[in-house]
This record gives C-alpha cells, structure tokens and sequence, in this order.
C-alpha cells in the first residue's frame, strides 16, 4: 500500500512512528527517511502529514569522534530497543546563510529503531554535546586545505 | 502557581511517588535532589526550551537546502 505524497510515494512500511513527535514539534508523529543525494551524507527526515516539515540530519559518525551517551532504560522500553544493531543515530542540521555557520543538535538526538520502526528525539544533560556543534570547525583545523571550499 | 517555602533537608511531594529535597542552598543556587518513578523524564526547562527553538530554526532549512548539495565530507 502507497500513499500520494506530493512527488514522493512512499510505503506504508517506510513510515517512522514518532510517539511525542519532537520538541517543538509534538503533533508531527509520522517521518520517513529520504537520501539526500548519492555522495551526500545528509539523510532528509520528512514529516509524512506536513509536506512543509523536513529536518536534515546527518550520522554523528560524519561529524566526531567519540560520541557516546546512554539511552534511559525507560526510552529503550519506549522505543522497543531489543539490540543496538536496530538502531540509527541522527543529528539535526540546522542551515545558516554562511555554509561554514551549519551547526548540528549533539544534545538531542534523534534514536530509531529500525527494526520496529519507531523514533524518538532524546535531550542528553552533557554539557560536552552542544545544541548548536559546528560541524565544519574541527575538518577545518584537521585541514586547513579544505576551508576555501566552504568560504565565500 | 504554589509558591511554597523550604528549607535545607526539608522535603516536598508531589503525588504518589514523587520527591524533592533541597539539598543545599548556596549563593543564590538551590541543588535538589528528585526521586521519581523512572518513566518521569526530568530535563533542566532551558535545556527543553533550548531543543524546541532549534528544531523550529532546522526546520526552515528548506530554501537553503540546496547548498547542501555542495559540501562534501573528508574521506576516511
């Protein structure tokens, strides 16, 4: 079974169940996950009632090292999180005019269980995971080469 | 509001099982100590508030979507 969505149809079976949908976004409960472009590392997580709302996220794995936070047993029982191997880790995107400006949200995590289908956004207390990481900050000072890339 | 007065050790309860103790006073911070049933997620409000404004601004990412298309990732 398909749904019309605009210029996407999507399976019933791609559909995320986002039981509090996400901070700020409570009513929003339905996202499907959509590749951003072949070579890109971006994923496109886009509300499935409200073509208008999209959040780009991306891997942590792309971003830093050393990543690692705990997931409440309560949020595991949630989210039916029977083995990690289920699970996709996310981290919102948020554009800026300026590109080297692009920050992602470490302290809140978005956690889906792919197994079961269901996500959530999670707010880890750790004042080392900023809400606003700039994501090109340490490539750049790792190689400095890259930065005309991303300069105006 | 309930606006209550406590002092240092002192308790309040909220419901069945959940309590406040203020742990210690000191220069104008209050430390409290929560026992709560394990399903009640506790966050600092400006953590929460902090969270929302920044999926509102992520979520007007559209127009600049495009940009997007030009940054790559080093390789590993």
């Amino acid at each position: 079974m398909t749904r019309d969505f605009g210029k996407i149809e999507i399976k019933e079976d791609q559909i995320l169940y986002f039981k509090n949908g996400l901070p700020g976004f409570e009513t929003a409960k339905e996202f499907i996950l959509l590749p951003f472009a072949d070579d890109s590392p971006f994923i496109i997580m886009q509300s499935v009632n409200n073509p208008d709302l999209a959040f780009i996220t991306v891997e942590p794995g792309n971003l830093i090292t050393d990543y690692e936070f705990e997931i409440s047993d309560q949020k595991e029982k949630d989210l039916e999180i029977k083995s990690i191997e289920d699970i996709l880790v996310l981290n919102i995107i948020t554009l800026k005019d300026q590109l080297e400006e692009i920050t992602a949200n470490l302290s809140a995590p978005i956690i889906i269980n792919l197994k079961e289908k269901l996500g959530g956004q999670i707010i880890l207390d750790n004042h080392n995971f900023s809400v606003r990481f700039p994501i090109f900050a340490e490539q750049q000072a790792e190689n400095p080469a890259q930065k005309d890339e991303v300069s105006e | 509001m309930l606006v209550l007065t406590r002092k240092k050790d002192e308790k309040i309860i909220i419901g069945q099982d959940i309590e406040i103790t203020v742990v210690g006073i000191d220069n104008g911070s209050v430390q409290l100590g929560i026992s709560a049933p394990k399903e009640i997620e506790i966050l600092r409000k400006e953590l929460l508030e902090d969270v929302k404004k920044e999926n509102r601004a992520a979520a007007e990412n559209k127009e600049l979507l495009n940009k997007l298309q030009q940054i790559k990732f080093n390789a590993e």
